[in-house]
């Protein structure tokens, strides 16, 4: 039985390596000018908390745009990419909450991947002392059945690309299934804020000399680890498989977790990125309890906000980042242990499956194996749809239990040869 | 008013098979517009994603009963009532639509394991009352086709909570109530299409696109694609 925690294939992390101290290296695409601040009724694109803050003010929450996944693949070690800011009229807040109002054509279309992810970044400092915190998440735009843009769940069922419904600057969107309604801002909470140097404004210092090389956030080495997306536990000599496959531009969609060391030098989870598409696969079936993995591809990215590379002084924070599926399956059953669900339904002899994406999504704590990195796992999260099914072969009748709702609905689903008590 | 349930009868040859098309239509109560919802989506959540293929018994014609459609309301407060379902059907006659329901009283005094038959059913072969096979032969409460204005007020939080009561051989503070959909076929085998769960949420017409897929396996070359 072979161990694949924290496995990497990556070939090339080894030679990309993080040139943030030689000055010179590389130009800064130029910050592009802030648009005008959206009108108060703009969407809410994103809201969240802060952690131990009640009395938040938006000068407190900076939100920034960061490039698309497919633009941090092609960049080269030691380049400092420019990402956009969320006009500072946009952001409103209440309490301990933020909210980020923002016009959908607002965002530069460069910072729109082609299926409509927008990679949110939210600095959060403390009103009343030296700390700071980050969150990151991505948001999907989407257009509605009126073709109007909208902002909803990165894992929201989505259908094919549909035209450019007279926006003519802006890439085409995947539109809502017609049965959907009311897509959700996106929560993104900044679960804490660590003592320590605070940065002022990412990009407060538009160069640094010699060699013009931007402060902001330089990009750095890339590796490739595995995720879990998702695990099944047939009984009884029953089979089960997934079936990974790729149809419409945005049918597989997962959220990987984004770890960054902040405050006392540790790696914290600070948020997730979503990724789409990636290679198709099929797991054999087979009589006994796995998991399911992909391997994803990370990036590492310095933030240096008003610091230069090579000053001496380093980075704020340090942060790696999913950025593809790099189309890697494999499966793993060691450490795996039957789990003792309650939401069981009784069936019949036959095929149970679960996909679609109106229950809930595959949720893994520590789903993605990165701790030979960076000394934490992360959360992998993805969605049941029809190119990501979780199937059972039931010989005979059986119950079918789910881990957070009745098994037709859960993020996870056993099979059991009785219904648990 | 309308009947909820009009059926119709079509036939059509698919793939060299007699496939009989039978449909219960819901024209709803005249005016108005009905708001459809993916399960999920709108005020009342019934029925899951993905889907189930039935492996034959053996014999035929033979019977069988999908559940996987507790209801609950994800709009506490609102006042939800079922109207009608209605469907098409591939190669299947026989059809009907249960709600599936129990009284708390019934539950009182009786052994865990005498409470836990009371839950909801995934799928069986047989329908109810009496279905084939292990447990599911023996579960227990009340089945009516009458659906016409039953009201769904249990929250999901509290139908999860019920539906793990019960199965645990705990009385829940409230029942859970569950559509059963019955069918029988042949050797071919058959499936439901097209299925809808027409209701009202205070006042306005919605219905719930179903998305779990029914299948009773069999030798149509179409539907045993489905079964393996």
């Amino acid at each position: 039985m072979r161990n694949n925690c924290a496995f990497t294939v990556s070939t090339i992390a080894a030679a990309l390596a993080l040139t943030v101290a030689a000055p010179g290296v590389a130009t800064t695409p130029s910050q592009r000018p802030a648009r005008p601040a959206p009108t108060g009724a703009a969407p809410v694109a994103l809201t969240g908390r802060v952690a131990g803050v009640s009395d938040l003010r938006p000068s407190d929450i900076e939100v920034h745009v960061n490039p698309t996944s497919a633009t941090a693949a092609r960049v080269q070690p030691g380049v400092a990419l420019a990402s956009w800011r969320v006009p500072a009229g946009s952001i409103v807040t209440r309490q301990g909450s933020y909210e980020v109002h923002l016009a959908a054509t607002s965002v530069p279309r460069a910072n729109i991947s082609p299926e409509g992810l927008v990679n949110f970044e939210v600095i959060a400092r403390d009103p009343h002392g030296s700390r700071y915190g980050v969150t990151m998440s991505s948001a999907r735009l989407v257009r509605d059945a009126a073709g109007a843009p909208r902002w909803t769940q990165p894992l929201a069922a989505t259908s094919t690309t549909a035209g450019r419904a007279g926006l003519s600057t802006w890439p085409t969107l995947p539109t809502l299934p017609r049965a959907a309604v009311a897509p959700r801002p996106v929560v993104a909470d900044v679960s804490a804020l660590h003592s320590g140097a605070v940065p002022s404004s990412k990009f407060a210092r538009r160069s640094c000399s010699p060699g013009d090389v931007g402060a902001g956030d330089v990009y750095g080495t890339t590796k490739t680890v595995w995720a879990t997306i998702g695990t099944s536990y047939p009984i009884n000599g029953d089979q089960s498989w997934m079936t990974h496959q790729i149809g419409s531009r945005t049918d597989f969609s997962s959220s990987f977790g984004i770890g960054t060391q902040i405050g006392d030098g540790r790696f914290y989870e600070t948020g997730s990125r979503s990724v789409d598409k990636g290679a198709g696969f099929v797991w054999a079936k087979r009589p006994y309890m796995r998991s399911y993995r992909v391997s994803v591809t990370y990036r590492k990215v310095a933030q240096y906000f008003d610091r230069c590379p090579g000053n001496g002084l380093g980075p704020y924070d340090v942060y790696w980042t999913p950025i593809t599926l790099s189309g890697g399956h494999i499966q793993h059953r060691q450490g795996l242990s039957r789990p003792h669900w309650k939401n069981c339904r009784r069936e019949s002899a036959g095929i149970f499956s679960r996909y679609l994406s109106n229950g809930k999504s595959y949720e893994q704590g520590e789903g993605v194996k990165i701790f030979g990195l960076i000394s934490v796992n992360l959360s992998s999260t993805r969605a049941y749809n029809a190119e990501a099914k979780l199937n059972y072969v039931l010989s005979r009748a059986a119950y079918m239990c789910g881990n957070n709702a009745d098994p037709a609905h859960a993020g996870k689903v056993m099979e059991s040869r009785t219904r648990l008590r | 008013m309308r009947r909820s349930h009009i059926p119709k009868t079509s036939a059509s040859l698919c793939l060299g098979l007699a496939l009989i098309l039978s449909m219960t239509a819901c024209l709803g109560r005249g005016g108005g517009s009905v708001t459809t919802y993916a399960d999920g989506r709108g005020a009342l959540i019934a029925g899951g994603s993905g889907g189930f293929a039935m492996a034959a018994p053996g014999g035929v014609p033979w019977t069988g009963s999908f559940g996987e459609f507790a209801l609950c309301s994800q709009k506490p407060g609102a006042k939800i009532t079922l109207d009608s379902v209605s469907y098409e059907t591939e190669n299947l006659t026989h059809v009907k639509v249960l709600l599936h329901t129990y009284a708390l009283s019934d539950l009182k005094g009786l052994s865990p394991s005498k409470i836990s038959r009371y839950t909801s059913l995934g799928s069986s072969v047989g329908q109810p009352p009496d279905f084939v096979g292990g447990e599911a032969d023996h579960q227990l409460g009340s089945y009516t086709s009458n659906l016409k204005g039953v009201a769904v007020s249990q929250t999901c939080d509290d139908e999860r909570k019920s539906d793990e009561d019960v199965s645990g051989g705990a009385v829940p503070d409230q029942p859970v109530q569950d559509l059963i959909f019955v069918a029988q076929t042949n050797a071919l085998g058959g499936q439901f299409k097209n299925v809808y769960i027409n209701y009202t949420v205070d006042g306005q017409r919605a219905r719930i696109k179903n998305q779990w897929q029914m299948t009773m396996c069999g030798s149509a070359p179409a539907i045993r694609r489905q079964c393996s």
